[in-house]
């Protein structure tokens, strides 16, 4: 009989290499080529960037020049740098409620629907289907300050004084091109619920229709502790999606007017390619990293904990 | 060390890759005799390398048609990767090709100039600047043309209300407020991507603090917090502060939209460069309606001169293998003939290098030729270094949005600045 494939800690730590490929060859060939891609294309990049980050090098030069930890002191006291975490929060909580609070909704009202499921579904789903450069397009003509459709509709509804400069607006941009990500994500949120909310037991339903519950009911002391893990993938999705937030921003306004809608992966972009400082951008690329592994992590463990007890 | 720019220039470079596939994939062959050019695809492009082709039936080449930005990263990239083309058109300027040649990417290019007697076919300014910028007095570029900025403006809006292109700032303003007493916005500004913003401030600077001033900032320790300097940008405010512009919209707006508005007859006056009445042309729009005029000068005695850049140049990779095929085609570009098939072709660049007799320039890229004659401010979105560059769109982004006092915005500038100088 072969060796289990999982052998105990402490047994395996005893083990000369030779007995550890003679009893795990298999798994070792077979992740073998998966192991090379993510050492080749994860690790090592990830080692060159930091590297990179220990330096002052301008993405010319032909040697680096070693400036030790200074690029991280530069960004953690950057109060440009500050500020763009800051707004990643804001675009974080934006992408929450309308991306991942649109989706929920708008599975569980798919759910309900009998014939045309298919239907709705698709429609929903399509935002998510378009490129952010088109999202860019379709939402920078719907905020066009004179022949926008906000503003338009606005104007017509005799709402004249609601309208506004929406991508002009430092106090405004931000917002205005958060709901367009929002729109651009809810899709795929709703998918992923869709899917949590089918493998729910039917009979739970039935016997919740029989006891007398309100829809409203059901839905609050069933489908939403039974998507308790689908929510926690959610979440940790949602979150790492809104920190690497970029492509809407950059199509719709470049992280301006000045630096009012620059999110930090705006920031590592002109860093890096605008002003060449190529080891302060991977600094500040790293840094998010960091901040996405830590709150994954911890987030997952305490979802964890929570999920013990419900 | 060489493995470490390979690294690095091969992952930035697949977006550049991706769009001059069909040469690099005929290259990847082996045909080492290929010379592989790739740069921007002006009208003019297909017939000048058609006919270059036709010369030259022994030097096969591919041209690959492409921006190659330095700001994006693209062009340090492909030419860090070893596998670049052997001639390459890139943004001009010394945060560009100045970094370029600092770095060793691209070759020197003082004998070519002299074995081919190019000093003396190049408007004297020109050669000053591409051997002022660094490595100093060196020469690696042969730049394939100028941008000239200036105001443009509706000629019937004029006439109506019995105006005339201004040669003052109290005149500018007043121009400015008639215009909008009459219901026309008086200028039509699209900051977003913030080119035709750097435009209009860079002429605004012009005017304020001159050309003088602007050589100490831009090649030496010249101060941006400069009281001449700042009353550029206290000017800028001023336009925005009157609703002249409207800062808001123009911060929303892409600079081809704000251009879309003007053709379509809105607005008074807009800042554009001499290729703005060609492109309008060739959509069809009647461009006789359109005249054009220099910002006043406020520096007393000094003439009012637009401001100007050098926009696009030509640089040999430095690991080339195909040098002798790559300096033909430089020899090509720097011919009449190709000056010649250039304005041909719907050229419009002002030419860089002096004008044969026998080549007629077209109306709007003659006009600008006249007026830098006598001289041309700089356009900072071009020269001050990729630091700078930034801290300047932000400034003038700032600025017309309202998120910083002039003095905020010009000492950002100074601050980048001071940050470019102490790195190199």
């Amino acid at each position: 009989m072969d060796a289990p494939l999982h052998p105990p800690v402490a047994f395996r730590r005893t083990r000369s290499l030779g007995r550890l490929w003679q009893a795990n060859r298999v798994p070792i060939v077979l992740l073998s080529p998966s192991l090379l891609f993510y050492v080749v294309f994860v690790l090592m990049p990830l080692g060159r960037a930091f590297q990179l980050s220990l330096t002052d090098w301008d993405g010319i030069a032909a040697n680096l020049n070693y400036v030790r930890a200074e690029n991280y002191s530069h960004i953690w006291t950057d109060s440009r740098f500050l500020t763009s975490l800051w707004r990643n929060v804001i675009w974080w909580v934006m992408h929450v409620v309308l991306g991942v609070g649109g989706g929920l909704l708008l599975a569980i009202l798919i759910s309900e629907v009998g014939r045309g499921r298919f239907v709705f579904r698709t429609v929903a789903f399509f935002p998510h289907v378009l490129s952010l450069a088109v999202v860019g397009v379709i939402w920078g003509q719907l905020y066009h300050p004179s022949i926008g459709l906000i503003n338009t509709t606005l104007e017509r509804a005799g709402l004249s004084g609601m309208a506004r400069v929406w991508l002009g607006d430092p106090s405004l941009a931000l917002y205005s091109v958060g709901i367009a990500s929002g729109w651009q994500a809810y899709g795929f949120y709703m998918v992923i619920f869709l899917a949590g909310i089918q493998s729910i037991d039917p009979q739970l339903y039935e016997a919740a229709r029989v006891d007398g519950a309100s829809a409203w009911r059901r839905i609050w002391d069933i489908t939403i502790p039974s998507l308790h893990n689908t929510m926690t993938v959610v979440l940790t999705l949602a979150f790492i999606s809104a920190m690497k937030g970029f492509g809407t921003v950059w199509a719709m306004t470049q992280g301006g007017p000045g630096y009012a809608s620059e999110l930090v992966a705006v920031y590592v972009w002109r860093t890096a390619f605008q002003t060449g400082a190529i080891g302060r951008a991977a600094a500040a690329g790293l840094s998010l990293a960091l901040i996405v592994i830590a709150f994954s992590f911890i987030f997952n463990r305490w979802r964890d904990k929570v999920g013990q007890y419900t | 060390m060489v493995s470490r720019r390979k690294f690095v220039a091969g992952t930035l470079a697949t977006p550049l890759l991706a769009s001059v596939a069909p040469s690099v994939s005929s290259a990847a062959q082996g045909d080492q005799e290929t010379l592989r050019v790739a740069g921007i695809d002006y009208d003019y492009t297909p017939t000048v390398v058609e006919v270059f082709q036709e010369n030259n039936p022994d030097n096969p080449m591919d041209f690959a048609p492409g921006t190659l930005s330095f700001e994006d990263g693209q062009i340090q990239a492909a030419l860090q990767s070893g596998e670049g083309p052997d001639v390459v058109n890139v943004n001009s300027g010394p945060g560009r090709v100045g970094e370029l040649a600092k770095g060793g990417l691209i070759l020197r290019l003082d004998s070519f100039y002299e074995r081919t007697g190019a000093y003396e076919l190049y408007i004297p300014s020109v050669i000053e600047q591409i051997q002022n910028q660094p490595p100093e007095g060196e020469v690696s570029e042969v730049v394939e043309g100028l941008d000239v900025f200036q105001f443009y403006y509706h000629i019937d809006a004029f006439e109506e209300n019995g105006l005339e292109p201004p040669e003052t700032w109290e005149e500018f303003l007043e121009v400015c407020q008639t215009l909008q007493d009459a219901g026309v916005q008086p200028i039509l500004l699209g900051a977003r991507d913030n080119f035709q913003g750097g435009w209009l401030f860079g002429n605004i600077v012009q005017s304020s603090a001159g050309r003088d001033l602007m050589t100490q900032v831009i090649y030496s320790d010249g101060d941006f917090t400069h009281p001449d300097i700042l009353r550029g940008a206290e000017m800028l405010k001023h336009l925005v502060d009157e609703n002249y512009i409207n800062g808001l919209e123009a911060a929303a707006l892409e600079g081809e939209q704000a251009q879309a508005a003007f053709a379509q007859g809105q607005g008074g006056m807009t800042v554009q460069q001499q290729s703005f009445p060609i492109n309008l042309a060739n959509d069809g729009v009647d461009t006789s309606n359109i005249g054009s005029f220099v910002m006043p000068s406020r520096m007393e005695g000094e003439p009012s001169v637009p401001t100007a850049g050098l926009a696009h140049s030509w640089v040999i990779n430095a690991s080339t293998e195909n040098l002798e095929a790559a300096e033909a085609w430089l020899e090509w570009v720097i011919s009449d003939e190709y000056l010649r098939l250039a304005y041909e072709n719907g050229g419009g660049l002002v030419p860089a290098r002096i004008v044969p007799d026998g080549i007629t320039l077209p109306p709007s890229v003659q006009d600008a030729a006249d007026k830098v004659e006598s001289g041309a401010g700089y356009n900072p979105s071009v020269y001050l270094p990729g630091r700078g560059t930034q801290a300047w769109y932000a400034a003038m982004q700032n600025l017309i949005t309202g998120q910083a006092s002039p003095e905020e915005a010009v000492a950002g500038v100074q601050e980048a600045l001071e940050e470019a100088r102490a790195a190199n």
